[in-house]
């Protein structure tokens, strides 16, 4: 109260105060002279008497001003200015302070940023609420959608206000100079319109263009594609382009142009889902009730289309939840280790500042006897703490966007919102809240020391700072037990047995476009085929879909003969020649390779699940008419570098089934680079639309896949390490002041005859039960927290490098106050 | 935070004096002035000046409150007068006066 009073007087009320003060002095003055008058005093001796009386006028005034301006702003300035010398008289203690804290904050702020694009704020798009992920769901698992079906929902849902959909597909774009590859969005109805995407030129669609009309929209600025009324050719197809829409239709995908889907795409098979589907629902109409009306839709749909449409429903999720989902679980690890250290960093920092109180008690002692309040002392730690937590935000501001640019190198191509993040004012106010929280912690630690009067021996201060080592220790040992789960995990992913041999091969991938025709496909394989194994040093060629680890190119649910009306799982249905088993090492378990075209194989899990290893000889159909004979099972595959389990396959002759996604695997005695040439030159020749990916070894191949976990781990493991850098230093440093405040002991102990082994047995005997309270806790936490993830071996990992890196620490100043001279020690008390 | 620190007695005294005063009712400077001397049978002579101050001091804590109104002979005057506070105040300030007098008259009795 009376803080504001004074604040607002000086502030607002200045010169009304000492209005009043002059006016009341005047009023004052002349009641003593009046007084004095009567009681028989001459008017001049009155006047000078009552003035007498008084005092200095002009000094009471200014006091009266002066008493609302020194007590509100300048005794803050004042203490800012002091703490600020007193900061720079330990300049080493500043820098070191601030490095940690803008590390600390500036990573935990970039963090904070992607977390918050991800998950706490709404999408870019106009009630982006109401947007929903529509995929198809059987068997309890879901795919994306059909077009048909799409179209299908779309008219008869009545909770959907509107539904559109889209796939992306690589093109050639045909210039002059040569083709070169673009990334094609095809939509399904007002794609653009649902989205709200802003037209930046041009116009968007009409409604007439929006069933296959032959126009292009540019998506995202500074294109070098083409200018609006241009036309240009995409595959064989050619396009007007009519507009440029800006970045967000792309859902953060990279895609370069929209064309509307031709007409007959829809009209094609009910079998096959690749679209993405996306639906507003009406204001209003609750996410559960929408897919429950779809349901029945759907199950309208399965009475009129019986052999394709039974089994299948509709899955409705909310969109920010469906395109943030991949991101979840790596933004998880990342914020909880990035707020570890933080937390880490702030309980180191808080040891250095309780050391620094304990080194000022002298000076605090003195200004205590010189008139200062313990309140005042208190504040002057408050403000100092302040100070150092804002310097370090400013810092931390400085390098939030160079480390959210490394999030975003790292992360941006798997999870492509992160894309969007930016250093903002949310960025800030999140920086501006944890330095507050950091300074109260602050304060709180340095104000607890000075309270602690007695304590000019440093007892207290010893334990205090020994509960944050142990606090520090014990995060830093979950850190580490999780960094090191991390790295196994990674190990067990890149290293446990891929079920086929890596070395010696090379992979040359190319796309081909999803819309050409079947023999034109088949024709391009064949004669790349031969083409490759002709080429010089080449010994064999085999062609699969996609490699192991890539992921599936198409699933879906196979029939079994003598099963009757029942389908299996979605399952992967893949295209491999038979050579393509033995080049790459990869078993036959039973029977044998396909040698007729009705024949096909399949994978050890396939053969497990659903035929009780029995599968030789056994019937699976795709849609229930045409049957194809099991010949032989292959051994398993990982097919997800995410995990390691295997998932049932059947794989498909190339004469049988065609992919448009050709990857050749070679062996050769030829590097890479020498086959390249010649494979752009071979593809370029067969099919102008192929989208050549180049050549590269198997094993190349097999770590860029495995590329994010490696990201994963390395970013946690780096954590990891900083974390327990941070408690070697914290240790040693309360480990220093506890050998020099022990001093006199050491020499005693030292003069009655100890041994150095002894003295640094003592010691080391504080630093072992600091460490075994820390592992305790921190292995407490893990186990409480973490068991199902965080393996025993891994836990005690952690602990091991814990407990060497504290003994380590305690060492040192153990070992040098072991050597110190008795005499000297206890003369210097 | 100087002037709210400081500790010499007769500023210490001086807000006691003029709480003792503003608890008889409202009144201007002039008039406590002239109070604490009649009271104190001008055993106390405090720079008048230094009244002001101190009041306005006491009312930016809340312990007084002033207003400007007219005096008996028609005069504009500042009126000041006692808060709860004040009242809470005074009764503390009276106990720690007693308090230390009666201890230190005690140790001068006794020497």
């Amino acid at each position: 109260m009376g803080f504001f009073n004074r604040l607002t007087n000086t502030l607002f009320n200045r010169d009304q105060s000492r209005e009043r003060a002059e006016e009341e002095a005047a009023f004052h003055l002349e009641m003593r002279e009046k007084e004095l008058l009567e009681k028989g005093f001459s008017a001049t001796e009155a006047k000078q008497k009552a003035r007498q009386g008084y005092g200095n006028v002009m000094r009471q005034q200014e006091q009266t001003g002066d008493m609302d301006l020194f007590a509100g702003l300048e005794g803050m300035m004042r203490d800012v200015k002091v703490a600020y010398r007193r900061l720079r008289r330990s300049p080493l203690f500043l820098a070191s302070s601030i490095l940690l804290l803008a590390v600390g904050l500036g990573v935990n702020a970039a963090v904070f940023s992607v977390l918050d694009t991800l998950f706490l704020r709404s999408m870019p798009f106009p009630s982006a609420e109401r947007l929903v992920l529509v995929q198809e769901s059987r068997n309890k698992e879901t795919s994306n959608s059909n077009p048909a079906r799409i179209m299908d929902w779309r008219t008869r849902v009545t909770a959907f206000e509107n539904v559109a959909s889209s796939y992306g597909e690589t093109l050639q774009l045909r210039e002059q100079e040569g083709n070169r590859p673009v990334v094609v969005m095809r939509s399904v109805g007002d794609w653009i319109g649902l989205l709200g995407g802003r037209m930046l030129e041009g116009r968007s669609f009409q409604a007439s263009e929006l069933d296959g009309g032959k126009v292009a929209i540019l998506v995202g600025k500074g294109h070098d594609i083409g200018r609006v009324g241009d036309k240009i050719r995409l595959g064989a197809e050619s396009y007007e382009v009519i507009g440029v829409v800006d970045q967000s239709v792309a859902l953060g995908d990279d895609v370069d142009v929209i064309t509307p889907l031709a007409s007959d795409m829809l009209k094609g098979s009910r079998r096959a889902g690749y679209l993405t589907g996306v639906a507003r629902l009406k204001p209003g109409v609750d996410i559960k009730a929408a897919e429950a009306e779809a349901a029945s839709v759907a199950e309208q749909l399965a009475r009129e289309y019986p052999e394709t449409d039974r089994g299948t429903t509709v899955r409705l999720q909310p969109a920010q939840e469906a395109w943030t989902a991949d991101a979840r679980q790596p933004a998880l690890y990342i914020q909880a280790a990035s707020a570890l250290l933080l937390l880490i960093t702030l309980v180191n920092l808080a040891g250095l500042l309780a050391a620094r109180a304990l080194e000022r008690k002298k000076e605090d002692t003195v200004r205590l006897f010189l008139g200062a309040g313990r309140w005042h002392l208190v504040r002057l730690h408050i403000v100092e703490s302040g100070l150092l937590v804002a310097l370090g935000c400013g810092a931390a501001m400085l390098l939030a966007p160079w480390a959210l640019a490394l999030l975003q190198a790292n992360y941006g191509d798997e999870f492509s919102p992160i894309k969007t993040a930016v250093i903002d004012a949310r960025v800030f106010g999140f920086l501006v809240l944890t330095g507050i929280l950091t300074t109260l912690l602050f304060a709180c630690v340095m104000a607890w020391q000075t309270s602690r009067e007695k304590d000019l021996r440093g007892t207290a201060q010893f334990r205090l700072r020994s509960v944050l080592i142990v606090a520090e220790a014990a995060l830093g040992l979950v850190l580490l037990a999780a960094a090191l789960q991390m790295v196994r995990d990674f190990a067990t992913l890149r290293f446990a047995p891929l079920g086929f041999r890596e070395q010696g091969l090379l992979v040359a991938r190319s796309y081909l476009s999803w819309g050409g025709e079947l023999k034109d496909l088949r024709r391009s394989i064949n004669s790349g085929l031969d083409q490759t194994r002709a080429m010089p040093g080449v010994s064999a060629v085999a062609i699969v879909d996609r490699l192991p680890l890539e992921g599936n190119s198409q699933d879906g649910p196979v029939f079994i003969q003598g099963q009757a009306e029942k389908t299996s799982d979605s399952v992967g249905q893949r295209m491999a020649s038979n050579n393509y088993f033995s080049l790459m090492g990869i078993p036959l378990l039973a029977g044998q390779l396909p040698t007729d075209d009705s024949a096909i194989l399949v994978n050890e899990s396939f053969a497990r699940r659903y035929l009780n290893n029995n599968a030789v000889g056994e019937n699976v159909s795709t849609d229930g008419k045409k049957w194809w004979r099991i010949s032989g099972v292959v051994g398993n595959l990982r097919y997800s570098s995410k995990t390691a389990l295997p998932r049932p396959e059947i794989f498909f002759s190339e004469r049988i089934q065609n992919w448009p996604m050709l990857t050749f695997v070679i062996r050769t005695s030829q590097p890479a680079s020498a086959l390249s040439p010649s494979l752009r030159k071979m593809w370029a020749n067969l099919n102008p639309d192929a989208n050549f990916l180049g050549v590269t070894s198997l094993e190349n191949r097999i770590d860029e896949i495995v590329i994010q976990p490696r990201r994963q781990r390395d970013v946690v493991a780096v954590f990891g390490l900083v974390a327990l850098v941070l408690v070697i230093a914290g240790v040693y440093g309360v480990m220093s002041s506890e050998m020099l405040r022990r001093r006199r002991e050491m020499g005693i102990r030292i003069a009655v005859g100890a041994s150095r082994v002894n003295i640094i047995g003592v010691a080391l005997g504080r630093a072992a039960w600091l460490c075994l309270i820390a592992s305790t806790i921190g292995t407490a936490v893990v186990l409480a927290l973490l068991r199902s993830w965080v393996q025993p071996l891994s836990l005690a990992g952690g602990i091991a490098a814990v407990c060497a890196g504290m003994i380590l620490a305690g060492f040192v100043p153990a070992w040098r106050g072991s050597k110190a001279d008795p005499i000297l020690a206890l003369r210097q008390e | 935070m100087s002037t709210k620190s400081r500790n010499d007695a007769l500023s210490g005294s001086l807000s006691l004096l003029v709480l003792k005063t503003l608890a008889l009712g409202e009144m201007h400077g002039y008039a406590i002035a002239s109070r604490i001397q009649q009271m104190s049978t001008d055993l106390l002579r405090v720079e008048e000046g230094s009244l002001y101050p101190a009041l306005h001091r006491m009312e930016q804590d809340g312990w007084i409150t002033s207003n400007w109104g007219l005096t008996d002979s028609n005069r504009r005057a500042r009126f000041y007068s006692l808060t709860k506070v004040g009242q809470q105040q005074l009764a503390q300030e009276r106990e720690t006066w007693l308090r230390i007098t009666r201890g230190v008259a005690l140790v001068l009795e006794s020497a």
